[in-house]
C-alpha cells in the first residue's frame, strides 16, 4: 500500500495537469488575496475619514441656527450607524489581515481551497487520474500490478489529498511573502491578533481543512471509479458541488447537510465581504460541528462500500 | 505506382458530417442544455420579480422581439456561458480524441493535421452556431409566454397631496435591436467561440486529455477574467470580446455574464486583437497537435 501511495504520489505531482492547475490556484489565491486587503484598508479609511468629519459636518455657514441644532442632535444617530458599519469593516479587515501573516496566511489559504474553486480542483484532477486510467485504457496494466481495485483508489484517493496539502502550503507561502513585502505597507491593516491566537486559530483551521479536503477526495475519486469517463465524471461532480453548496442554505436541515457542516467546519463565518472563501451563508445551528459532521461521514463511508460492492460484480459480465 | 496518390475513399463532406456526427455524445448535449436552461433561467427570475412593479428591465423586455432575444443568445455565446460550453465540446472531442490514443489512427486516414484541426474546430463552431440561434429563439419564445402570463402592471399613480396626480416617469423605452445588429452579434460571437476554440486546442494538443483541455481551456481565461478592471485591461482577450460586441453594462449578470470591461468600446481594434489572438492560437494548436508527443498517450 505504501508503495502504491508513494508511486501515485510521485506521479500526480508530476503531472503537467496537476502542476498547471497548482498555478491557476496559486494565481486566483494571489489575486483574492490582493483585491480584499486594497477593499478592507479602503472600507476601514473611508468610514474614519467620515466619522472624523462628523462634528464638523454641521457647521456649514448654509445652515440655519434651526438646522444647525437639528443636525447636532442627530449627530450621535449618525456616529452610532457609522461605527455599526466601522465594526463590520474592522472584522473584515482582522480577516483580511491573515493574508498578511506569515502563518495566518495558511488558514486564509485553507478556506479558499476547501470552498468552490478548490473543490472544484480536486474534482477535475479526480476525473484526470481516476476515471482517465479507463478512457486511456491503462487501468489494465495498474490491475496487473494491483489487483485489488479498492486499494487501488484508495491510493489515488490519498494522492490527490496530499498534493492539496502540498498546494495549501505553496499557496500559503506566496500568499503570506506577498502580504508581508507588499501589502502590509500598501494597505494597512487591524491586526489579526497575537501570535498564539492566530497559531491556534491556524492549527484548527487547517486540521479540520485537511480533514475536509479528504473527504472531498473521497467523494471525487468515489463518483470518478464509478463513472470511469473524465468528462462524465467532471460534470457528475460538479453537479454534486453545486448540490452540496446550495442545500447548505436549507433552513433547518442545512447546517447537517455536507454543505453547512463544512462552512462551519473550517470556518467560513459570516464574514462575506472577505474574498477568503466562494460560499453561500448557510443555515445556523447550535449543534456541535462536530455531530454534524457524522451525517457526511457516513455518507462518505455508504458510497465507498457500494462502490466496492457494485466493483466487484460490474467486470465479470 | 509510384507517384499517384491514392484517392480518399469517402468524401471531403463525409468526414465533415462524421465530426459533427461524434459530437452527438451526453456530456455535449448536457453543456449545451445547461447554457440554455441557465441563459433562459436568468430572463425568467428578472421577467417575474420586475413584472409585478411594473418595470421590468429595457434589456429584458426587449427580448419580446426575435432580433433581440438573438442578440442576447450571442452574447452569452461571447461570455463565460460560451467558454464554458466550448471548453466541454471542445475536450470531448480533440481532448477524447488525443487521450484515447484514436489520433494516431485519424492520422492513418488523413495525414495533413491541418485539415483536421479545421474539421474539428468547424464542427464545434457550426454546433455553436446552431445552438446560439435555438437559444434566442427559445428566448423569444419564453420572454413571449412570459409577457402573456406575467403581464407589466403599470404602476397607478397615486394621487397628489392637492388632489392633483403625482407626475409618473414614462415608460422606459424598449432595447430592442434590429436585423442587423443581430447578425452583427451572431458574426462577434463566432469570432470570441473562435478564439475559446483555438485556446482549448492549444490545451488539448498540450496536456493530451480530456480534463486537461478543460482546465487549460477554461481556467486561464476565467482567472483572469478580474484582470479587466486594472491599467492592464487593453491587453485582455476579455476586453477585446467586450468591445467587439459594444456589451451594454446594464445588461451584465442577465444577459451574459462577464467583467464589465470600461466603457471604452473600440470595435475595429478589440475585432483586430481578436482575429490576431485567435489565429495565433490556432497556429500554436496546429503545431502542437503536428508533433509526435500527440500520436502518444498520456502518461
Amino acid at each position: 500500500m505504501n508503495r502504491l501511495v508513494r508511486a501515485e504520489t510521485r506521479r500526480l505531482l508530476r503531472h503537467p495537469l496537476a502542476l498547471a492547475l497548482a498555478a491557476l490556484f496559486v494565481f486566483g489565491s494571489l489575486y483574492c488575496a490582493w483585491v480584499s486587503e486594497r477593499m478592507a484598508a479602503h472600507n476601514i479609511t473611508q468610514v474614519q475619514d467620515n466619522l472624523d468629519f462628523l462634528p464638523s459636518s454641521c457647521e456649514s455657514r448654509q445652515n440655519t441656527p434651526e438646522q444647525k441644532a437639528r443636525c447636532l442632535a442627530d449627530v450621535h444617530l449618525q456616529a452610532a450607524g457609522l461605527e455599526r458599519i466601522q465594526d463590520r469593516f474592522t472584522a473584515e479587515g482582522v480577516r483580511a489581515a491573515q493574508a498578511q501573516h506569515p502563518v495566518g496566511a495558511l488558514l486564509w489559504t485553507v478556506r479558499l481551497l476547501t470552498s468552490i474553486p478548490g473543490l472544484a480542483l480536486l474534482v477535475m484532477l479526480a476525473a484526470f487520474s481516476v476515471a482517465g486510467e479507463w478512457s486511456r485504457g491503462s487501468i489494465v496494466p495498474l490491475l496487473l500490478y494491483e489487483s485489488r481495485l479498492g486499494r487501488l483508489l484508495a491510493a489515488k484517493t490519498v494522492a490527490i489529498w496530499l498534493w492539496s496539502l502540498v498546494l495549501l502550503c505553496v499557496s500559503g507561502a506566496v500568499t503570506a511573502a506577498f502580504g508581508m513585502l507588499y501589502g502590509r505597507d500598501a494597505y494597512p491593516l487591524p491586526s489579526p491578533g497575537s501570535l498564539g491566537s492566530v497559531l491556534a486559530d491556524t492549527g484548527l483551521g487547517v486540521v479540520a481543512g485537511a480533514a475536509v479536503l479528504a473527504g472531498a477526495a473521497a467523494v471525487a475519486v468515489a463518483l470518478a471509479a464509478l463513472l470511469r469517463q473524465p468528462m462524465r465524471a467532471f460534470l457528475a461532480g460538479m453537479l454534486v458541488l453545486v448540490l452540496v453548496v446550495r442545500t447548505s442554505a436549507a433552513p433547518g436541515l442545512g447546517a447537517w447537510l455536507p454543505g453547512g457542516a463544512l462552512a462551519d467546519l473550517v470556518g467560513f463565518g459570516a464574514v462575506d465581504g472577505v474574498w477568503d472563501h466562494f460560499w453561500i451563508s448557510t443555515a445556523p445551528s447550535t449543534a456541535p460541528v462536530l455531530l454534524r459532521v457524522l451525517p457526511t461521514l457516513a455518507l462518505i463511508g455508504l458510497l465507498w462500500v457500494w462502490l466496492d460492492r457494485h466493483n466487484r460484480t460490474r467486470d465479470r459480465a | 505506382m509510384a507517384g499517384t496518390r491514392r484517392r480518399p475513399a469517402r468524401g471531403e463532406g463525409t468526414a465533415w458530417a462524421g465530426e459533427l456526427r461524434s459530437l452527438w455524445t451526453a456530456p455535449v448535449w448536457g453543456a449545451t442544455a445547461t447554457v440554455v436552461v441557465v441563459a433562459l433561467a436568468l430572463v425568467a427570475r428578472l421577467w417575474i420579480a420586475g413584472a409585478s412593479y411594473g418595470a421590468v428591465d429595457p434589456s429584458v423586455a426587449a427580448l419580446t422581439s426575435l432580433p433581440a432575444a438573438l442578440r442576447a443568445a450571442a452574447w452569452q455565446f461571447a461570455t463565460l456561458l460560451g467558454l464554458a460550453f466550448t471548453g466541454v465540446v471542445v475536450a470531448t472531442s480533440l481532448g477524447q480524441t488525443l487521450e484515447g490514443g484514436t489520433w494516431s489512427a485519424l492520422r492513418l486516414f488523413e495525414n495533413r493535421v491541418g485539415v483536421l484541426w479545421a474539421r474539428k474546430a468547424g464542427a464545434v463552431l457550426v454546433l455553436s452556431l446552431a445552438a446560439q440561434i435555438a437559444t434566442g429563439v427559445l428566448l423569444w419564445l419564453a420572454t413571449s409566454a412570459l409577457a402573456r402570463l406575467w403581464r407589466v402592471r403599470p404602476r397607478v399613480a397615486a394621487p397628489g397631496f392637492d388632489g392633483g396626480a403625482v407626475h409618473a416617469p414614462p415608460p422606459v423605452a424598449l432595447e430592442s435591436a434590429t436585423w442587423g445588429q443581430a447578425a452583427g452579434a451572431i458574426a462577434g460571437a463566432l469570432l470570441a467561440q473562435l478564439l475559446f476554440i483555438a485556446l482549448a486546442g492549444c490545451a488539448a494538443a498540450l496536456l493530451r486529455s480530456v480534463i486537461g483541455t478543460l482546465a487549460l481551456g477554461v481556467g486561464p481565461l476565467l482567472v483572469t477574467a478580474p484582470l479587466v478592471l486594472l491599467p492592464a485591461a487593453p491587453f485582455l482577450p476579455h476586453r477585446w470580446i467586450a468591445d467587439l460586441l459594444n456589451l451594454p453594462a446594464e445588461a451584465q449578470y442577465q444577459l451574459y455574464l462577464w467583467n464589465q470591461a470600461p466603457p471604452d468600446p473600440a470595435r475595429l481594434t478589440g475585432g483586430l486583437a481578436l482575429v490576431g489572438g485567435a489565429a495565433l492560437a490556432a497556429v500554436a494548436a496546429w503545431a502542437g497537435l503536428r508533433s509526435e508527443r500527440a500520436l502518444r498517450p498520456v502518461d
